[in-house]
């Protein structure tokens, strides 16, 4: 199968006037055509930072220190600002937790769809019209004539996160990157976002990086998983997987703590302290702070994200390293 | 139960200090205020000379080692003469700023915090002060009431609340929703201790910036007034040096040029400090 | 109704809102409309419910941060309404209050010493001498220790979690009967979230707390609750203990709620997909007539647009719905469909 991102030993710094935060380390990640792959993590720990580092938003004191972001055959990193403007929204789309600061309060948004759709594919001004109203059709908008007239402040939360869906994929993107789409959203509507996202994914056959911190999502939507702590993918493994036999012990926590409304969970399982800050990430392994498991080489040394047992999996523990 | 193992440290914040100075406009805008007021305080001491008799030196003399600023038409020592009047002008801009802050902090914490029908009144009563035009109204009171620097000072307070109230309206009102205002209200803390103690700590900054601004703008309307001949005829002020030296400006620039430039590095100096505390306060600049 | 704490009947709060230049004369916001609960002393009740149901309408009345439009309150068997002042200012410190936001439930300027000495101030808890002991005796009793060392910082210097153990710590200083909590794990991480429900549960065991959680996640009001309201623009559309309101939910609104509350299980995730609400909640300055919930609901007959359900006792719980049972027939067709395919 071909990938459609392929992200390689990335680390990318914020120089900021306190000091380095290191937002992205060593950072691999892969999605191939098609696929749902997550990036679940705790907040702060540099989630969208990757994401805004693939669609070079990031700040002006951002660096890239080593790696590539290999998309389409090109590697992001490098590639110059014109390229970028036909990465983003042309082959990858992207949208965000809080759709309202991506559209213009002062337009319709018929015409903020069809101004991406003319962007990238030349189309005239009749042409891409029409396909805006196919695009908020696609997104399930019911009454898409009257709402291609709309103002975004005159629809509800979901609405927008639908016209942002809409302008993500109006130009068929190979890669929808969805940073925590629904985090601000109520759970029925929820509901209706992701099912909406992976219906797309099928039809269009877009590939979905989703962003999250809630492991419920990841569980019902996507095939395989990359675990992320203080910057760096800790776990990378596929779905079942994950949940079955999580191997990082920061996983195993993860998975513990979190709740379920099918189930009664006695006590809370607790990951004692704090994550840490990237400014200043402890050395050794990032995890050995909070670490039940801790042992000798986990405070001095880091571990790699090496293959564990006989799987797909990747662990970055040096309790992995010393089963082999 | 748990406890925190590590502890959670945040890395300082670079310090309000090392920010505002950090904006080179506001450093130079302190460097000139402490000067003015090192003038203020030393000038009359330092100067041999008295500033009120007549005949301490030559007619007009143009300065020179013995007189730094030159002499006036009686021959009085300008430089004692203007440190004097910098004293009375920050006298006047900096309890002028604070009579009239004071002023603005009661009336916009009553009118944000209240709402409804008392906002509505004294908003009403605050625009009304607005769109009177100021210096026309000083120059009634000041005829009425007579010119001494207490009046003077008391105009120019009266006048100059109105812009300070709106802003700090404005900011009572968004923080009057903020839940540690609720949390205060729940823990059962009276309205005046949720004004004075939870909301106007926080809305602080702008009135501080708007403090500042006043400062020169009071000394730029006490100088006009003093300029015009209103001014208190017993005092010294920068103004009334410009007044009194009107005729004999082209033979002798310095007599006005000096004490001139005096109120234009007082009113600029306290504005570049309004701006770097407007920095300071703006979350947008301290961003990053 | 005799070992109740604290019982709310048919509450009303409605928000005029000030018809602006543009929207003169527009309706009020029925936030709150006809709510009855009750809780009993020492009982830990969910209020869950969608986005601008008016679940923090009822915790602001409570407090008494908004003031009731009709209904009553009554605590310990005597109606609020009626107290006198020094009656009212005594249930005032017994209903506190934890916030959703710990970056904004902290006064920015103020120390947590001064924070958390000013309702033992205010109420005069303890003498003041004994005031500085009396703080750090609550520092430590939500976890932050060593307390005197946190006593002279500031907020800024707290992650998330700490603040809401400082918040909490505010809540119980003035010894309350009651604590409602609005969302208030709702913006913290996973890890973090498990260390303050099990210090919620902890004090509220300890200090024989009883307690209102408002949420809107059901996998917290599972583990942490023993019974449920489930809202639904502005009135109680069921409620009962979680563990029948969970395993046997009588109204199409907490089985559409529970199927939408994604679960940590790639197995049950997928074998459950399949049910959506459609639409948005409608404006609750304007209701739809009939049941409340008849616009969205899957199963809505004529009735449901015209009149509008009470609550009633089904099966162990009370549900406001004309046609509960409608639920199992719609399902039990579903699965016969599966069956065939
Ligand atoms: N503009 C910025 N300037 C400096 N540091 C930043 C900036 N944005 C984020 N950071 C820091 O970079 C790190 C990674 O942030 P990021 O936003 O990627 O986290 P995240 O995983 O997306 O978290 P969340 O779940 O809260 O969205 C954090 O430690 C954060 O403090
Ligand atoms: N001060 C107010 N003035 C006018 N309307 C208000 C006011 N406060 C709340 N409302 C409205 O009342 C309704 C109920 O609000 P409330 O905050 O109680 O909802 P909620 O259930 O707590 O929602 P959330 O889960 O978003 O916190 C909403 O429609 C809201 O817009
Ligand atoms: S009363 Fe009717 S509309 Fe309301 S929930 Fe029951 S079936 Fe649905
Ligand atoms: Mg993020
Ligand atoms: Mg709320």
């Amino acid at each position: 199968m071909t990938d459609v991102l392929r992200i390689d030993d990335l680390t990318m710094h914020l120089e900021t006037e306190l000091g380095t935060v290191r937002a992205v380390e060593n950072l691999s990640l892969r999605v191939d055509e098609g696929e749902a792959v997550a990036l679940v993590g705790e907040s702060g720990c540099g989630k969208s930072m990757t994401a805004l580092s693939i669609m070079r938003l990031l700040p002006p004191y951002a660096r890239f220190r080593s790696g590539s972001i290999r998309v389409a055959g090109k590697d992001l990193v490098t590639a110059p600002e014109r390229a970028m403007r036909q990465i983003r929204g042309g082959t990858i789309g992207m949208i965000f937790q809080d759709p309202l600061t991506f559209l213009n309060p002062l337009r319709q948004v018929g015409e903020q769809i069809a101004e991406a759709v003319r962007l990238h594919t030349g189309a005239g001004r009749v042409e891409a019209d029409a396909q805006a109203l196919e695009a908020l059709r696609r997104v399930r908008i019911a009454d898409a004539e009257n709402v291609v007239h709309n103002y975004p402040h005159q629809l509800s939360g979901g609405m927008r996160q639908r016209v942002l869906i809409a302008i993500a994929v109006a130009c068929r993107p190979s890669l929808l990157i969805c940073d925590e789409p629904t985090t601000a959203l109520d759970v029925t509507i929820q509901a209706q976002i992701m099912e909406l996202i992976d219906n797309l994914r099928h039809e269009l056959g877009t590939a979905v990086l989703l962003i999250t911190h809630d492991l419920g999502l990841v569980a019902q939507y996507c095939s395989r998983v990359y675990v992320m702590y203080a910057g760096q993918v800790v776990e990378d493994a596929g779905v079942r997987e994950i949940f079955q036999h999580p191997r990082h012990p920061y996983t195993q926590a993860l998975l513990q703590s979190s709740l379920r409304p099918d189930r009664v969970s006695e006590d809370f399982a607790v990951i004692d302290g704090q994550p840490p800050q990237l400014l200043a990430p402890p050395p050794g392994c990032r995890f050995h702070p909070r670490c039940p498991r801790v042992f000798d080489p986990c405070p001095s040394a880091m571990p790699g994200l090496d293959r564990a047992g006989e799987g797909r999996a990747m662990v970055r523990c040096h309790l992995e390293e010393a089963h082999q | 139960m748990t406890i925190e193992t590590s502890s959670f440290t945040v890395a300082s914040q670079p310090s309000g200090l090392r920010i505002f100075f950090r904006n080179r406009a506001s450093a130079v805008g302190t460097a000139v205020l402490i000067l003015l007021v090192l003038l203020a305080v030393l000038g009359p001491v330092l100067s041999p000379y008295d500033p009120l008799s007549i005949g301490v030196g030559e007619t007009m003399a143009p300065p020179s080692l013995t007189h730094i600023f030159g002499t006036d038409e009686l021959g009085r020592d300008i430089f004692s003469r203007a440190s004097l009047g910098v004293g009375v002008s920050l006298f006047v801009g900096f309890v002028a700023a604070a009579m009239s802050s004071t002023i603005a902090i009661l009336i916009g914490c009553i009118s944000g915090y209240f709402g409804a029908f008392v906002d509505d009144v004294l908003m009403r009563m605050t625009e009304i002060f607005q769109v009177i035009p100021r210096f026309f109204l000083a120059i009634l009171l000041v005829a009425f009431f007579g010119a001494s620097i207490v009046n003077i000072v008391i105009a120019i307070g009266l006048l100059s609340w109105p812009e300070s109230a709106r802003v700090i309206r404005a900011e009572v009102m968004s923080l009057k929703n903020r839940q540690y205002v609720s949390s205060a209200r729940i823990a059962g803390a009276s309205t005046a201790s949720i004004i004075f103690g939870e909301i106007l700590p926080n809305a602080l900054g702008p009135v501080i910036v708007n403090a500042t601004l006043q400062v020169g703008q009071a000394m730029l309307l006490e100088a006009g007034l003093s300029y015009l001949g209103l001014g208190d005829p017993n005092r010294i002020s920068l103004g009334l040096m410009l007044h009194q030296s009107q005729e004999i400006m082209r033979t002798a620039w310095w007599a006005t040029a000096l004490p001139g430039s005096l109120i234009f590095f007082a009113v600029l100096a306290a504005n570049l400090v309004g701006d770097g505390l407007n920095d300071l306060f703006n979350p947008r600049a301290r961003a990053r | 109704m005799t070992n109740a704490l604290l019982t709310i009947h048919e509450l009303k709060v409605h928000y005029e809102t000030s018809g602006g230049l543009f929207s003169a004369g527009s309706l009020p916001v029925r936030a709150v409309d006809g709510v009855s609960l009750e809780l009993k002393r020492g009982e830990l009740l969910a209020l869950v419910g969608e986005s601008g149901c008016g679940k923090s309408t009822i915790a602001r009345t409570l407090v008494g941060l908004t003031e009731p439009t009709a209904g009553d309150i009554i605590y310990a068997g005597q109606n609020v309404g009626n107290f006198s002042p020094q009656e009212r200012q005594n249930f005032r410190r017994s209903v506190q209050m934890v916030f959703q936001d710990p970056f904004d439930s902290l006064n920015p300027r103020k120390t947590v010493f001064s924070t958390i000495a000013q309702p033992l101030r205010i109420h005069k808890i303890v003498p003041r001498a004994e005031l500085k002991a009396e703080v750090i005796r609550l520092l430590n009793a939500v976890g932050l220790s060593p307390a005197e060392a946190y006593l002279g910082r500031y907020p800024h210097q707290f992650s998330g979690g700490q603040r809401q153990r400082i918040c909490i710590a505010r809540a119980i200083a003035s010894r309350p009967k009651i604590i409602i909590a609005d969302e208030a794990v709702s913006a913290l991480d996973v890890s973090i979230r498990a260390q303050i429900l099990t210090l919620f549960r902890k004090l509220t065991q300890e200090l024989d707390l009883a307690s209102i959680f408002i949420t809107h996640d059901l996998s917290v009001v599972r583990s942490l609750c023993e019974s449920v309201a489930v809202m639904y623009l502005g009135q109680v559309v069921e409620r009962g203990p979680t563990e029948r309101v969970f395993t046997r939910p009588q109204h199409p609104y907490t089985r559409a709620l529970l199927q939408a509350s994604p679960i940590a299980d790639p197995d049950v995730a997928r074998s459950r997909r399949g049910f959506l609400l459609e639409g948005d909640v409608p404006s609750p300055a304007n209701p739809p007539a009939g049941c409340r919930f008849h616009t969205r609901c899957p199963i809505a007959q004529p009735k449901c647009a015209s009149e509008p359900p009470a609550l009633r006792s089904i099966e162990g719980v009370e549900a406001a719905c004309h046609f509960p049972e409608g639920w199992r027939q719609t399902e039990k067709v579903s699965r016969a469909e599966e069956a065939v395919q």
